[in-house]
């Protein structure tokens, strides 16, 4: 069997007990909640009502209705950028960020909104320093801070619990892309002044794919992104004012979110602590046998330093593609290799265009993967000597 | 569906109806989610049905949780009349 190795990507296997829900939601309530008025909508409504409410616990968020589902963590993070920046608003941002964030900001750039992208270090970290001079420079307060909790390149935490109470001192929105820190690193979002919270499902929820979201705190109101059908006040031509059906028009995926339920009930079962402890024993494992190797660099925090759930790598003279390549082909090993949807953070820490080998193991992965995976290389760069000596 | 002395709430949006039916049923409260009737709400809403005795149980709990209806309305020889929002309405 394949040894997956991309859980940044996605997690993958779930636990048990999401399969379990997802189909036995899928056999008995995968009914259109919140349209209708039989009991199975009902219950299919409770159902999505749970979730909501499992999803604010797990994040200290105080109300479940300011919990926006979505598809993923990128239609979380446009739906935030795009309904609530305006022309002449000034947005700070940073260069590790995902095209998730930086892409429409981008799009948003060309309508009048002003963005400043604060550098991090050679090794991802961004400062808090550095955030707030941003935020008070240019002559005018911004109106936003947007980044990511964790790098999906790197791995570096940044200091969002420093960043955000500051932030809200000073009346600035602080948003904060979470698809790689939910499900592995404790989020508050009160005690961290976090205003918007987009997250995925899929990754350290261990929800399936199709699940993410979007918290807003109250008094936020952004305009939807999609427009339609939301099961209470049909009669009016226009989107309700209230959440979450201001931002959920459509049919919500009932059984996906039954799987995202029984995901997050497995996190907080097994403790952030001890999904975080596992995981860093294996990227340590990995970071020693990787130490040996010929021109290798690690990219990111060094091992004392706190790091998520990955580690990315480059091979003096070697092609990143090609080792995933021989990984997978030869020895069935899943990596990711490349720029990981994010070249503004590889432009960064140096490694454009070939990009890094990235490894990011899930909580089912064990020692023996990162043995496999040590082994494989030592073979690949082997053979490859041999050849080219 | 709707007797005589039953008293029908509406709220702001769907889930928070979902919201206040799960904190009334928590409290031990006797209510029922049903599809509100033509006269009282445009479109497809669901409304919250219960006793007129339980009415000021059921304020006292959906005060304490900042979870207020936004109408309500009572039965009353077989015709609905909005009521005013408060706990008592005899
Ligand atoms: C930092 C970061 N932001 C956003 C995303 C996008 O997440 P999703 O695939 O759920 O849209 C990812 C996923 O790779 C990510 O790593």
């Amino acid at each position: 069997m394949a040894i997956y190795l991309d859980n940044a990507a996605t997690t993958f296997p779930k636990p048990e007990s999401v399969y379990h829900a997802l189909d036995q939601t899928g056999r008995h309530l995968a009914i259109s909640p919140g349209r209708g008025s039989y009991s199975l909508a009902l219950e299919a409504g409770r159902l999505v009502y749970e979730v909501r409410e499992t999803v604010a616990e797990f994040f200290n968020i105080p109300d479940p209705s300011r919990v926006v589902f979505t598809a993923n963590a990128t239609e979380a993070i446009n739906l935030a950028l795009f309904g609530l920046l305006r022309p002449g608003d000034r947005v700070v941002s940073t260069t590790m960020e995902h095209n998730a964030v930086s892409r429409p900001l981008q799009v948003l750039a060309s309508r009048g909104i002003e963005i400043e992208r604060v550098p991090a270090d050679t090794t991802g970290q961004v400062s808090a320093a550095a955030i707030r001079e941003a935020v008070t420079n240019g002559g005018k307060i911004a109106r936003m801070v947007v980044l990511s909790h964790c790098s999906n390149v790197t791995g570096s935490i940044q200091p969002i619990e420093e960043i955000g109470p500051w932030c809200r001192q000073q009346g600035v929105l602080f948003m904060v892309d979470a698809a790689q820190s939910a499900g592995l690193l404790p989020i508050d979002v009160q005690s961290m002044g976090i205003d918007l919270l987009a997250a995925a499902g899929h990754k350290g929820l261990l929800g399936p794919a199709g699940t993410g979201f979007l918290y807003l705190v109250e008094g936020l109101q952004p305009t939807p992104l999609i427009y339609g059908g939301t099961g209470g006040n049909s009669a009016s031509p226009l989107m309700p004012e209230e959440l979450p059906e201001r931002l959920e028009c459509g049919t919500l995926n009932t059984q996906a979110l039954a799987g995202l339920q029984a995901g997050i009930d497995f996190v907080r079962s097994h403790g952030l602590e001890q999904i975080r402890r596992h995981k860093s024993a294996l990227l340590e494992q990995l970071f020693f046998g990787l130490s040996r190797l010929p021109g290798i660099r690690i990219h990111g925090p060094s091992q004392v330093q706190p790091q998520g759930g990955l580690l990315s790598f480059s091979l003096a003279g070697q092609d990143p593609s090609e080792i995933g390549f021989l990984l997978d082909v030869e020895y069935d090993i899943c990596i990711r290799t490349g720029l990981h949807c994010a070249p503004d953070a590889h432009r960064n820490i140096g490694t454009l265009p070939a990009g890094t080998l990235r490894v990011s193991p899930g909580l089912f992965n064990t020692a023996a993967d990162i043995d496999a995976l040590l082994r494989a290389m030592d073979r690949i760069l082997c053979a490859k000597s041999t050849i080219s000596a | 569906m709707i007797a005589d002395g039953d008293r029908i709430a509406l709220f702001n949006s769907p889930t928070r109806v979902m919201k206040a039916e799960k904190l009334l049923r928590k409290a031990g409260l006797v209510c029922q989610l049903i599809p509100a009737p033509r006269q009282v709400a445009e479109g497809c809403a669901l409304a919250l049905r219960f006793a007129a005795t339980e009415q000021t149980a059921i304020f006292n709990e959906l005060g304490a949780a900042n979870l207020p209806p936004r109408r309500l309305y009572g039965k009353h020889q077989g015709l609905l009349s909005a009521l005013e929002l408060t706990s008592e309405n005899e």
